[in-house]
């Protein structure tokens, strides 16, 4: 890191730990938006199946 | 020859934290001073075309470059910059609950699209936020640095303290926590945090990796050198997923449910609608006689009243002791004042101390006045009565932070009155119509003065005599 960007002390904990509850939060915000992905794909089939009955 | 008002210059007290530049002001105009040290992302944030898509959103307040002439230290200058005026600066203690959680959100949006074009915030403090009117805006226009792949978020440990920790312990408390903020202005930290909040917050996945884990890594690597650690790669999924993960921490934190005597001020007034109508229109007549620019509404509870200057298009700061009656005027959104309505909270028995370092970091309510009006609305027997200050007393003050004042007198025999004296003596002589008006010609001639019709209170216009109107 350059001098000037770090003026203010971050933390060596808070440096450690980032990555970690990162890392998780990332994985938690992937699988949430696929679940999301999936349930749209899987409401628009219905959907289409509802219409194709009227 | 007279010092003209344009040469004095002084460097703001409360930037100096940053080498990469600091504020300083030339007469009534702010400017902010790029140093050559900051030259590189000042002139990245510039050409990556973030800045203008911050303005554009109304994110972050626009500036322009002016000479380098007017440099404060020309030899350190790499440009210098003449930022939009911010009307009233007003502090993350004074504000709401409302306030606080969206200025949290702001920072992290920006956040979001400084990382989208290679940039990042290299800090997070609260005091980056202002107001104009209900539009919280980004200010800091040095924040912004190089994003270095991999790097972690610098800002992240300010963040918590700043925003997440105060929401959190308000959340789980009382919202009358926010303004002892003025003891810590550099927030909460995060293990009093930890010891404020309660054992079943360990249980929210936001706090208890953000706060609580965070405290305990803290702790761990209190003595390890930031140069000696292992090289820690964040990558860029895991700094967006912290940022969504702070983001949703954020959102869940909400105003907990209280009852405050003011709360519902106005559907609980003595006076008939008549007398009320009346009020507004004699305050409204009144302010046009003053023509000011700038009005504080002193106990202002839910903003009834600073609508009608805001309204006119005159900025107006409410300020209310009471933290549910300031959220509800800052969650009413109304479109004709909602760039002209600042609400904030504020014990007018204790307002805002000078603070920080040598009592110059953040400005008191008083050196950030004088206010060319102040309304004193159904205030005085609160401060008189409820505070047994000597009528003298409140003319003085409020001779010293405004110019010209409209200040309503409630007798006795009003029951908002008899409310107050109902549970203690009546120690208080002095506290009739010419007690009060003998008070306040000592530091005010009367302009104008009414009776509100339909009732026994009297309205009066004063302008004060100090000379600095």
């Amino acid at each position: 890191l350059s001098h000037y960007f770090a003026y203010l002390d971050p933390g060596t904990g808070s440096i450690v730990i980032q990555a970690l509850i990162g890392v998780t939060a990332g994985v938690a915000l992937f699988g949430r938006k696929t679940i999301g992905l999936l349930v749209t794909k899987f409401r628009s089939l219905f959907s289409k199946s509802d219409a194709k009955k009227k | 020859m007279p010092r003209k008002n344009s040469d004095i210059v002084l460097a703001h007290p409360g930037s100096f934290r940053d080498p990469a530049g600091f504020i300083y002001s030339r007469g009534e105009t702010i400017y902010r001073q790029i140093n050559k040290s900051g030259s590189k992302d000042y002139d990245l944030f510039m050409s990556s075309g973030l800045y203008d898509e911050l303005v554009a959103k109304k994110l972050l307040i626009p500036h322009r470059e002016v000479q380098l002439a007017l440099s404060l230290h020309p030899k350190t200058a790499h440009k210098v910059i003449q930022p939009s005026t911010i009307p009233f600066i007003s502090y993350p203690y004074e504000w709401s609950f409302s306030q606080l959680k969206d200025a949290a959100l702001l920072t992290l949006e920006v956040q979001k699209l400084a990382l989208a074009s290679g940039m990042t915030l290299k800090d997070a403090s609260a005091f980056n936020i202002q107001f104009i009117g209900k539009q919280p805006v980004f200010i800091d226009t040095l924040s912004f640095a190089a994003y270095e792949a991999g790097s972690p978020w610098q800002g992240y440990k300010q963040f918590c303290e700043h925003f997440l920790a105060p929401l959190a312990i308000a959340t789980t408390s009382t919202p009358n926590i926010l303004p002892s903020l003025k003891t810590m202005i550099d927030g909460i930290p995060l293990e009093l945090a930890t010891k404020l909040l309660p054992a079943k917050t360990r249980l929210q996945w936001g706090l208890t990796t953000h706060l609580f884990l965070h405290n305990s890594a803290q702790k761990r690597h209190k003595d390890t050198e930031t140069e000696r650690l292992k090289p820690r790669v964040v990558s860029m999924f895991a700094l967006k997923g912290l940022i969504s993960s702070l983001e949703r921490t954020i959102l869940k934190s909400h105003m907990p449910k209280i009852k405050t005597e003011w709360g519902k001020y106005y559907t609980n007034t003595n006076y008939s609608t008549a007398a009320f109508k009346a009020k507004k229109q004699l305050v409204e007549k009144f302010i046009g006689k003053a023509k000011p620019k700038m009005v504080w509404d002193m106990g202002g509870n839910t903003g009834e009243f600073s609508q009608i200057p805001a309204g006119k298009g005159i900025y107006t700061v409410c300020f209310d002791i009471d933290p549910l009656a300031v959220e509800q005027n800052y969650l009413n959104k109304d479109k004709s004042t909602v760039n002209k309505l600042l609400p904030l909270v504020q014990d007018l028995t204790n307002p805002s101390p000078n603070l920080g370092w040598a009592h110059h970091e953040r400005q008191s309510l008083k050196r950030r006045g004088p206010a060319d009006l102040c309304l004193a609305l159904a205030l005085v027997h609160h401060l008189a009565i409820g505070n047994n200050l000597p009528l003298e007393m409140i003319a003085e003050y409020f001779s010293t932070i405004c110019k010209h004042l409209i200040i309503e007198f409630i007798p006795k025999e009003d029951s908002k009155v008899k409310i107050l004296l109902k549970s203690r003596p009546d120690i208080f002589p002095e506290f009739t119509r010419s007690g009060f008006e003998k008070a306040m010609r000592q530091y005010f001639s009367v302009v104008s003065s009414e009776q509100i019709k339909g009732s026994k209170r009297t309205l009066y216009l004063l302008k004060a005599k100090n000379g600095k109107s």
